[in-house]
């Protein structure tokens, strides 16, 4: 397989240089401020198509937001976009409507990176991303299927009881406009449905999902049968598992809102609701009201307690399987909010959920009983300078929980961000993720500050700080810990075509390290672990047909306690080209080597269409792939991907049911996307 | 004996190793620049380094080298002659060298295609080649093939990457790979007639290496060069001289243990 990938590097080099001369772009264009969804997502320390993050930007892809009829919470959705920047859009198009999206530009608070990542999710005229010729809606297939070339051990002791390929359809079909109500845009119906199988799983629909989305109904701007997400304020009581965290932009915290009730249609195999959910306008006024009956994964003791939610998704082996649907949940849930201005909405929301088995997990001040609930108040309030939110959340047992915070921005290019959070040790929101360090919500009481200055034309500076205490004991420490996590970035443009971004990024968290006492015992003590992070990365974009970026990056890793010290670094070599019409190629070759898994490196990476991969790179190796895609026709793309990691010399990699004899792991993957 | 004892040294130490060492210097001007050549301008030698710097050939050039001793070892002798010329849109280039003798010999035969694919930007492929011989134990014959970028992004700023071994070639039947380098580098020309390359290559079981070298040409005749690297630490120097149609090179390196080796190299360059 590596020397098919070779054969078609070669031929691609071949084409690229007789056709050099020639190109013509069909689709897709690379620019040095193009969305960078690396600043969204490099938190994600996961696999692609695990993630509803990426459901949630694909949705928002295919349905870009009309400029001039977009509410200000669908606006907050858009990764970028804060609310004094939605405050001036909501400004603009009432004095003089938006003409095309490059007016954005005219709007204080976009600047040209910000306008490369908005960009993709907004339109000007259309509230469909896509239009059929036919004249009665649109349709929509990504089919993929990925297999491991090397075989893992749970297929060789037939501990995995499926084949080894991981298959993925998903479906979504919509209706254009139908006017069934006078003087208001027209009803959209939409139908969605994915089912997945990962490697080892024995059925194709292993994992399904699906829902029928109704929009703009009269007064219902959505009515959802089948399986959806609800998302609500800052997420103290509602919000799925990621989320926009700290990372390289700096005031992405500050633009967590949540964004009402969505279909979902992800791999995600939990953290969703499957039932009926509809939210109703009233002038400045939307309520959703949603309600959800279903199956969960579990362990459930012979008496009859729930232990441990299994939350994996993988249903490969027989112990797996007997983890599947054990118990569910029912569950109410409903979210009022109040535009008292253009800038000030004020909303409350609230859940009762109830399991078929009472919780018994672990942990000291774990969710138990039958029965979880939660209701909170939010508020949000916008101005020309200065933009506020905070939410408070209540949850069954009376426990209360605050998140606050303020952006200013005194002048145009200069933002400050300050965000204070308190969440006791007791406080217990099921189906909440509030912004913080851990997830879960609880246990935390921190304090984040950031700023991003436009210094010139060629200089933007961004830092955060965040410090944060745990004060009570955790699962692993005992003990009151804490922390704090330092980044500066400086993104430098030489010129039009060539840029340079410098980042350094250092975290201390306290740590269980093993340690002598007094009298020469071995101890357990409580010490803190330092991390540094530095990154180059040189981007270069001659054309709109090539882009190349080289980037350094060195970690290193001090234990205070034991004084152990570990390093790492990587180095890559990243090209997006398009040698020829309708073919789009992005290849990357990586070097990298660490002392241990302890001081990895991540790397996040394109992958096919709706996808993406940020993979932590250990031990001494290479780690190289090649992304492509061909428009076959309009209406046809073809996406292909081979990715491997070889650790030169080593006799085994991944560990478990997943271990690899040999020194690669290598995966290819063929994907399909249909639009009609 | 001493013929024994570098074979015996060449099974030790592993094709792999002295194949690594070997292909550190060809061509005297990058030997003098510690090694520095990724990002460098075009010349006969990119064919080893980069490809990509093919596509800056715009005359038919050939050269040859000789380094008669590494380390002071008679019988570790390489001696190599290239050429390259621009045919079309691209250059080709294609060289031969040998290192070793009766004993051990490796002999090299490599051909280059190095051209734009993009405004500021070349590519660049080179297949290679590679015949080992052990006498009484007969020889075997490998094929690798190696890869090259290089951007111009600014007029007195190169960048270069090459990897090396793609294929992931190994020795005969066995599973023993060749080499795979990755190598990034930068070439800065601050002031006319000034150069300086850095550049940082990973062999992916080995250490990081770091390589440096700077270049001052006087009355665009006399070149001067100083360079060092790392993993193994190297300091180095040498000077060329252009006149007419020919170039005439001089490069020698210390090791810190090992001693000096020196290179010396003549080019004809048609239609400069």
């Amino acid at each position: 397989m590596a020397r098919l990938c070779i054969v078609l590097l070669i031929l691609a080099f071949i084409v690229s240089c007789l056709s050099a001369q020639e190109q013509e772009v069909v689709r897709d264009t690379v620019s040095i401020v193009e969305p960078d969804l690396e600043s969204i997502l490099e938190n994600a320390t996961q696999d692609a198509e695990d993630s509803e993050l990426i459901d949630l930007l694909t949705r928002l892809e295919e349905n870009p937001l009309d400029l001039n009829t977009a509410t200000n919470e669908e606006l907050q959705q858009i990764p970028g976009l804060d609310p004094i920047t939605i405050l001036n859009i909501l400004e603009r198009r009432e004095r003089d409507p938006f003409r095309s999206i490059d007016d954005l530009f005219e709007i204080d608070g976009i600047t040209p990176d910000i306008f490369g990542t908005v960009r993709k999710f907004v339109t000007v005229g259309s509230t469909t991303g896509f239009q059929s010729p036919f004249g009665i809606g649109s349709l929509r297939l990504r089919s993929r299927v990925q297999e491991d070339l090397q075989k893992r051990r749970g297929f060789q002791d037939g501990s995995f009881t499926g084949s080894s390929f991981k298959i993925y359809n998903r479906l979504v079909a919509r209706s254009i406009p139908i006017d069934l109500f006078e003087g208001t845009p027209g009803t959209i119906v939409e139908i969605g449905a994915l089912a997945e199988k990962d490697a080892g799983e024995r059925r194709i629909g292993d994992h399904v999902a699906g829902y029928v989305d109704v929009r703009r109904l009269g007064p219902i701007e959505h009515l959802i049968v089948g399986d959806y997400v609800f998302e609500a304020a800052s997420g103290l009581t509602f919000w799925r598992s990621l989320s926009f965290g700290k990372g390289s932009d700096v005031l992405q915290p500050f633009r967590k809102r949540g964004g009402g009730i969505k279909p979902f249609l992800s791999t995600e195999e939990n953290l969703y609701f499957r039932g009926a959910a509809a939210t109703v306008g009233f002038g400045p006024a939307s309520l959703s009201i949603a309600y959800s009956q279903k199956p969960l994964h579990a362990t459930v003791t012979p008496n009859g307690e729930i232990s441990s939610l299994y939350t994996a998704g993988y249903f490969r082996t027989e112990s797996e399987l007997l983890r599947r649907n054990t118990t569910s949940e029912r569950m109410m849930g409903a979210r009022l909010v109040y535009a008292i201005t253009k800038g000030i909405a004020v909303g409350t929301t609230g859940y009762r959920a109830r399991f078929e088995h009472p919780l018994a997990l672990s942990g000291t001040f774990a969710p138990s009983g039958r029965d979880v609930g939660a209701t909170s108040v939010d508020l949000i309030y916008a101005e020309k300078r200065v933009s506020a939110f905070a939410e408070v959340a209540r949850d069954d047992d009376g426990t209360v929980a605050g998140i606050a915070g303020i952006l200013f921005r005194p002048v145009r290019g200069f933002n400050v961000v300050v965000i204070g959070r308190d969440y006791p040790f007791d406080f217990n929101s099921f189906h909440g993720n509030g912004f913080g360090e851990s997830d879960g919500t609880r246990n935390e009481r921190g304090v984040y500050a950031g700023l991003k200055l436009r210094a010139t034309s060629w200089l933007m500076l961004s830092a955060y700080y965040d410090h944060f205490r745990f004060p009570w004991g955790t699962t692993l420490i005992r003990l009151p810990s804490g922390g704090h996590d330092l980044l500066t970035l400086a993104e430098v443009t030489f010129t039009r075509k060539l840029a340079l971004h410098a980042q350094y990024k250092a975290k201390v968290k306290s740590v269980t390290e093993s340690g002598l006492d007094e009298v020469q015992r071995s101890v357990r003590q409580v010490g803190d672990r330092e991390q540094q992070n530095y990154r180059m990365t040189l981007m270069f974009v001659p054309s709109i047909t090539f882009r190349w970026r080289t980037r350094f990056e060195l970690v290193n890793v001090r234990y205070g306690i034991s004084g152990k010290y570990e390093k790492g670094y990587l180095i890559y070599q990243d090209i997006r080209i398009i040698p020829i019409r309708r073919l789009l190629i992005d290849s990357r070759v990586c070097v990298f080597e660490t002392d241990s898994y302890d001081s990895r490196v991540y790397e996040f990476e394109t992958d096919v269409g709706g996808t993406f991969s940020n993979p932590a790179l250990y031990g001494r190796g290479v780690r190289w792939y090649v992304t492509g895609r061909y428009e076959v026709m309009k209406s046809l793309d073809v996406w292909f991907r081979y990715a491997a990691t070889i650790r030169e010399g080593a006799k085994s990699m991944s560990s478990g049911s997943s271990e690899i004899q040999g020194d690669i792991d290598n995966r290819f993957t063929l994907q399909l996307e249909v639009q009609i | 004996m001493k013929g024994s004892v570098i074979v015996s040294l060449v099974v030790v130490l592993g094709v792999c190793a002295v194949d690594t060492l070997s292909a550190q210097h060809r061509g005297a001007r990058s030997t003098a620049m510690g090694g520095a050549s990724v990002a460098g301008s075009a010349d006969v030698w990119a064919v080893h380094s980069n490809p990509a710097r093919l596509a800056g050939i715009s005359a038919i050039v050939v050269s040859a080298f000789l380094m008669p001793e590494l380390f002071g070892l008679k019988e570790l002798r390489t001696v190599g002659i290239g050429g390259v010329m621009p045919v079309g849109p691209v250059s080709i280039g294609v060289n031969a060298v040998q290192f070793g003798f009766e004993l051990y010999k490796e002999t090299n035969v490599s051909a280059s295609v190095g051209g734009e694919i993009d405004w500021d930007i070349a590519g660049g492929l080179t297949v290679h080649v590679n015949r080992f011989s052990f006498d009484r134990y007969g020889a075997t014959t490998t094929i690798l093939i190696d890869c090259g970028l290089q951007a111009t992004p600014l007029k007195d700023l190169r960048l270069g990457f090459a990897a090396k071994n793609i294929s992931g070639t190994t020795i005969g039947s066995t599973n023993e790979r060749l080499p795979r380098l990755f190598t990034f580098g930068t070439a800065y020309s601050p002031i006319r007639n000034f150069n300086i390359a850095v550049e940082l290559e990973k062999d992916v079981r080995f250490p990081l290496s770091l390589k440096a070298g700077v270049e001052q040409t006087f009355f665009d005749i006399l070149s001067l060069r100083l360079g060092t690297s790392s993993q193994p630490d190297i300091f180095s120097g040498g000077i060329g001289m252009s006149y007419s149609m020919f170039d005439f090179e001089y490069a020698g390196f210390h090791h810190p243990d090992l001693g000096w080796t020196h290179q010396i190299e003549v080019g004809i360059v048609v239609g400069r």
